[in-house]
């Protein structure tokens, strides 16, 4: 069972079970703030029947034009919940509010070692748009696949037609 | 135009100061002012390069300046605000744009940065002043509605309830509302707004009418979250019925909202206690028709009961056999209205028959969802709930458990052949684990029980398959389990236990690099005893960083000092001091940047966000550590401990502010308890955890504070020569340099009588020694340090300072050298503990008092050095006087330098003694010494290959002894360096 709601800045102080995990980054106050302060509606939280978080996602909205569009910035959920729904149902949330919000797609990034996300993202219906190189910054850097998912206003699905070549970071839109 | 010339000159000092070069910057602004004398911009910024050089007042002189000219302009307003920032006077920024704004009232960019300077200071009064001066320059709507903010903040933060909900509240409520009216409200933010107003003044009839009325086409429905707000207040304002369809459709949504079925329930019972009520006067029992709305309940809970998942997969038609619904709050709803009935059914006849229609008892209900999601991790705590919300005895959950087997056979007897059967075997342990048939078992029993959880654990390694570093291992818990079953006393003092036990965990961690759960039970087993370099080792491992420095961060911080580390701990609380400044500036920015989006719900939040980190008390600790490790690493003569406290940036009088306000930030719930009886015990150490932390603080507080006032009072003189010697340090104003001024001696004596006074309150507190369970937090560092008598060697110290320095030495000065003594005895103490320890438990308690000792050394020479500058004085004014020379003052003073003199040898020798202790420190015995690997014999598939099993252990041994040395060399090299400190001190 999955308690979905709004996330607190309070949730900060006792997210850290979920956060431990290596895909998981943990960002400064001020990122999570800008995301509280600006989408509160694209940042939910799920708990657990005895109160403790054990999922969430953040994200966004941005774009202009057809690239208006709805953003996962992160999306985690505690080992312990892990194949329970938890992520299909918090990315149904995202991509509805997206279509209320009436985004052509949803779209993330995701490191192309992140098997089981990258899998989970595409029974999810996302596919990948197109490859960044060197969009992980670390030791070593990673690539990161660009996946999108269409959502109704984008009747031909034009926003998810694959890229042939991989691009750098800093030609991204 | 003017901007561009005026920026283009200004860019070479912006650039300076951006690099940090403050000197070049003050340079270039000299040069541009020979040029332009009256250059506001150009004096502010060679006012911010002073300041950043250290010549505060200089800078100071400069500011006041340019703020008589009130300046207009955004560059020198911007810049003034920086200084000011710098300054810790974000008053004078508000003043500075107050004076701006009336000298050019229809500036509206100036008037927003005025609010905005408001805001930052929290002066919400002045906020709704500006913003309605605003509103009537230009009709925003953002400037009317900062002005109702501004109103709400300053009835949500006045002390006086009453006057604030009555008056203020209603003004904010007014002013929206004539908004409203007029149909000038254009958007969610502003309609959320005056739902929060209401919300307050607990008007929920308001809110129904406006959530109903033309403003709810302002307000999305995202993910139903307006129809659960609306289904609450159908609850608030009493209207069960409608709250009862509203939860009822909220779960035709969303299937697995436990809350929504729990509302629904209650809502069940409180209409048919309405309906009951109405027809008691009749005397008829209750018929199963006269519980409709629990019948619809069980009824909707029984429509999701079997549903299969709608399918996630993009199109494919699923051809698989049917799969269960992995959605567990139909079930849990089930038994919990199960439950509840059952209890209230002694009052309830009728309820009798609905629990016959829902199961034939409860066992079976549990049995079912253990078939259905046994498999599934969460389980477990899904159990764990459900028992602890209901009371379960523990006798009931053990038939539980019996009927788990009867269904699945005996379960640990058999190897699992799949994940999920896997899955089902731990949860099944837990269970056990959480009735508490293990902790009942004789050891003989436990061996093997731990034993064959070792071969589970080998055996399942199978499903762990094509996993990435990242992945952890799926049978990772069994060794959880087998950790949590030795984590007590008596195997952390038992060698061979605890290293069988730290085998297992760090072998299980090389199969499994990321699984933090057993990175935690071993962080907390080598700080157990006191090998703080491992710890820190898997400590660092886990990325911990930005606001886990303040939930986390207690996993090491103590642990470091306690093993004298004192370098690591150095780093680790700077870094953790840094957090806390950085967090106190971005969250004032934040709350400007919510003002300027119109994010007006989450700006109270972001209030007590920052609020809850300013009252950390981990805040605190970082900051009073980071003054005491400066007084052990960096001072190594009475010049640099005088640098030390001019150049610190420890604000004592901040610290004292609101001791009692302080929060316990930690995250606890970061380990996985397996128990109640853990979990309370746990918190138990938490709360007590808590207090004591904050009786250590106001002890560290306290003594810290006497010796800054002491350290000021007697080396004024010397230090304004350091001063004006030019001195480039930078002395921010809340720096104890700032503050000497202020002190002198009679000050000292007094915070000297409160500190004594409070550490005699302390000597009679109970020393609470408690650190089990591991899983969870550990006793304060004040029990410690109270068992011993470390701090009367430092008040000894003080006190004979004070009557050294009061004394006017025309009698005798008395000398007591008592505390010589102590710090011998303790030595000594320290000294045979060390030799006899033969357990690395009892090893780790030894480095705990050799850590406490050379600090408390650190003092002691600290405060020698004050009675040498003391007498030092005497001495001076004595040959000054020659006229008046009196022999007997002469006479006495000498009596006070041979005394000094001779405690200065005492005291070295001591120190010499403590050195070669620590030169002598062997730790063969310990590490070399065989361990039994036929403890937990298993059958050995993993864990018991002797190979590998020697490997990981000799990689521990070698750790634990680096880690050891590392302190014993910390510690060796502080003592050193403090020797030569009280060698330097000799009359
Ligand atoms: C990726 C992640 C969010 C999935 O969370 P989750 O709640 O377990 O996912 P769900 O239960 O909703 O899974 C949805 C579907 O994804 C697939 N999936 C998810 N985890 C899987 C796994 N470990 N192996 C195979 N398939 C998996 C399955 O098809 C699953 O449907 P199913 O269970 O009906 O077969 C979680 O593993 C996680 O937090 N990972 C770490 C953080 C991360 O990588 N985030 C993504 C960064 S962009």
């Amino acid at each position: 069972m999955t308690n979905i709601r709004p996330f607190r800045c309070e949730d900060l102080f006792k997210y850290n079970n979920i956060n431990l995990d290596p895909w998981t980054e943990t960002y400064g106050l001020s990122f999570y703030l800008q995301y509280i302060g600006h989408w509160p509606e694209y940042f939910q939280v799920v708990e657990a029947p005895n109160g403790q978080l054990v999922g969430y996602i953040m994200g966004k909205i941005e774009g202009t034009g057809e690239s208006w569009r709805g953003h996962v910035t992160a999306l985690s959920v505690d080992h312990v919940y892990r194949r329970l729904g938890i992520a299909a149902k918090l990315m149904r949330g995202l991509e509805e509010i997206s279509e209320k919000k009436e985004a052509y797609f949803v779209d993330l990034f995701v490191r192309v070692s992140n098997k089981v996300a990258v899998d989970m993202y595409t029974r999810l219906g996302y596919s990948v748009y197109r490859r960044v190189i060197d969009y992980y910054i670390g030791d070593p850097d990673e690539d990161a696949y660009d996946m999108r998912k269409a959502l109704s206003r984008d009747k031909l699905k034009k926003s998810i037609i694959p890229l042939p070549h991989p691009v750098r970071p800093e030609d991204l839109d | 135009m003017i901007n561009l010339f005026n920026e283009r000159r200004l860019r070479p000092i912006y650039d300076c100061l951006d690099n940090g070069n403050s000197k070049k910057a003050l340079q270039e602004a000299d040069k541009l002012l020979k040029k332009h004398k009256d250059f506001q911009c150009a004096k502010v910024l060679k006012g911010l390069a002073l300041l950043r050089l250290g010549q505060t007042s200089k800078a100071w002189n400069v500011l006041q300046e340019v703020q008589k000219e009130v300046p207009t302009d955004d560059c020198t307003l911007q810049a003034m605000a920086i200084c000011y920032r710098e300054l810790n006077r974000s008053d004078l920024i508000a003043d500075a744009y107050e004076n701006a704004s009336k000298k050019d009232p229809t500036n509206e960019d100036l008037m927003v940065a005025l609010f905005m300077a408001y805001v930052k200071i929290g002066n919400f009064k002045k906020q709704q002043q500006t913003a309605l001066n605003l509103y009537k320059l230009k009709q925003k709507n953002s400037y009317y509605f900062w002005a109702i903010m501004s109103v709400y903040m300053q009835a949500i933060t006045n002390p006086d309830k009453e006057m604030a909900s009555k008056m203020l509240l209603s003004l904010a409520q007014k002013m929206c509302k004539k908004f409203i009216d007029e149909d000038k409200v254009e958007s969610e933010a502003e309609v959320e707004l005056y739902l929060m107003i209401l919300e307050k003044q607990e008007n929920f009839e308001e809110i129904l009418k406006a959530t109903d009325g033309p403003l709810a086409r302002l307000l999305p429905n995202y993910l139903d979250f307006l129809r659960r707000r609306k289904a609450y207040l159908y609850l608030k304002t009493s209207r069960y019925q409608e709250a009862f369809e509203t939860f009822r459709s909220l779960i035709d949504n969303n299937v697995d909202q436990l809350e929504y079925y729990q509302q629904l329930y209650e809502v069940a019972f409180k209409l048919e206690q309405l309906a009951i009520n109405v027809h008691s006067s009749a005397d008829q029992v209750p018929k199963n028709e006269d519980n409709p709305f629990i019948f619809k309940v069980i009824e909707t809970i029984s429509k999701y009961l079997y549903i299969k998942n709608e399918s996630s997969s993009n199109g494919k038609q699923s051809s698989k056999k049917i799969s269960h619904s992995k959605y567990r709050a139909p079930y849990i709803a089930r038994i919990e209205l199960y439950e509840t009935l059952k209890a209230r059914c002694e009052n309830h006849p009728s309820y009798h028959s609905l629990l016959s229609t829902i199961s034939v008892d409860s066992i079976k209900l549990y049995t079912q969802f253990f078939t259905l999601f046994g498999h599934k991790d969460a389980s477990f705590f899904d159990f764990s709930y459900l028992f602890t919300k209901f009371n379960k005895p523990k006798a009931d959950v053990c038939s539980i458990i019996d009927a788990i087997e009867v269904i699945h056979g005996p379960l640990l007897d058999k190897e699992p052949t799949t994940l999920n059967e896997m899955y089902r075997l731990l949860c099944f342990i837990k269970l056990n684990y959480f009735a508490g048939r293990y902790s009942s078992m004789e050891d003989f029993d436990k061996q093997k029980l731990i034993a064959r959880l070792l071969d589970l654990y080998d055996h399942s390694i199978q499903f762990g398959v094509d996993l990435l570093p990242s992945d952890f291992q799926p049978p990772d818990p069994f060794v959880l389990v087998i950790s949590y079953l030795l984590l007590n006393e008596s195997n952390i003092k038992d060698n061979s236990k605890l290293l069988n036990l730290l085998i297992i965990l760090e072998r299980s961690l090389k199969k499994s690099p990321s699984n933090y759960n057993s990175k935690l039970a071993l962080i907390k087993i080598y700080n157990a005893i006191g090998a703080c370099g491992c710890s820190n080792q898997w400590f660092e491992s886990m990325d911990i960083k930005h606001l886990q420095i303040d939930t986390l961060g207690y996993l090491i911080s103590d642990a470091l000092l306690l093993c004298g580390h004192f370098s690591t701990a150095c780093k680790k609380i700077t870094n953790a001091s840094r957090f806390y400044c950085a967090n106190y500036k971005d969250t004032f920015d934040f709350l400007v940047s919510f003002y300027k989006i119109g994010s007006f719900t989450k700006i109270e939040e972001i209030m007590k966000l920052k609020e809850r980190l300013n009252l950390s008390i981990n805040y605190s600790s970082v900051e009073l550590d980071k003054m005491v490790l400066a007084l052990i690493l960096v001072t190594k003569s009475p010049d640099s401990f005088a640098q030390t406290m001019m150049t610190i940036d420890v604000d004592l009088d901040k610290i004292e502010n609101g001791f009692d306000d302080r929060l316990d930030n930690r995250d606890v719930a970061i380990f996985r308890v397996l128990d109640n009886e853990t979990s309370e015990q746990s918190e138990k150490n938490r709360e007590k955890w808590f207090d004591d932390q904050l009786k250590w603080i106001k002890l560290r507080h306290l003594l810290l504070k006497t010796i800054v006032v002491g350290f000021c009072s007697l080396a004024k003189l010397e230090l304004k020569d350091l001063n004006n010697a030019g001195s480039s340090e930078m002395i921010n104003s809340n720096s104890i340099g700032a503050k000497f001024e202020e002190s002198d001696f009679p000050s000292f004596t007094k915070n000297l009588e409160k500190l004594t006074a409070y550490y005699e309150t302390l000597k009679t507190k109970p020393i609470y020694l408690e650190m089990f369970p591991l899983q969870g937090p550990q006793p304060s560092r004040i029990n410690y340090y109270l068992q011993k008598d470390y701090f009367d060697i430092i008040l000894k110290i003080l006190n004979q300072l004070k009557v050294v320095h009061e004394s006017s030495k025309e009698k005798a000065v008395s000398w007591d050298d008592s505390w010589l003594n102590i710090l011998q005895s303790i030595i000594n103490d320290i000294s045979v503990s060390l030799k006899v320890s033969n357990s690395f438990f009892e090893l780790g308690k030894v480095l705990n008092d050799l850590s406490f000792i050379v600090e408390t050394i650190c003092f002691a020479v600290i405060l020698l050095g004050f009675i040498n500058l003391s007498v030092k004085k005497d001495l001076q004014e004595s040959k000054k006087n020659k006229k008046k020379r009196n022999l007997e003052v002469l006479a006495n003073i000498s009596g006070i330098v041979e005394n000094f003199n001779n405690a200065l040898n005492e005291m070295n020798t001591c120190l010499a003694f403590l050195l070669s202790t620590l030169d002598e420190m062997n730790l063969n015995h310990l590490i070399n010494a065989p361990v039994d690997y036929d403890m937990f014999k298993s059958k050995g598939i993993f864990f018991q290959q002797p190979d590998v099993y020697h490997s990981t252990h000799k990689e521990i041994t070698s750790k634990l002894e680096q880690s050891y040395k590392k302190t014993a060399s910390q510690l060796h090299s502080t003592i050193s360096m403090k020797m030569k400190y009280l060698n330097s001190l000799k009359l």
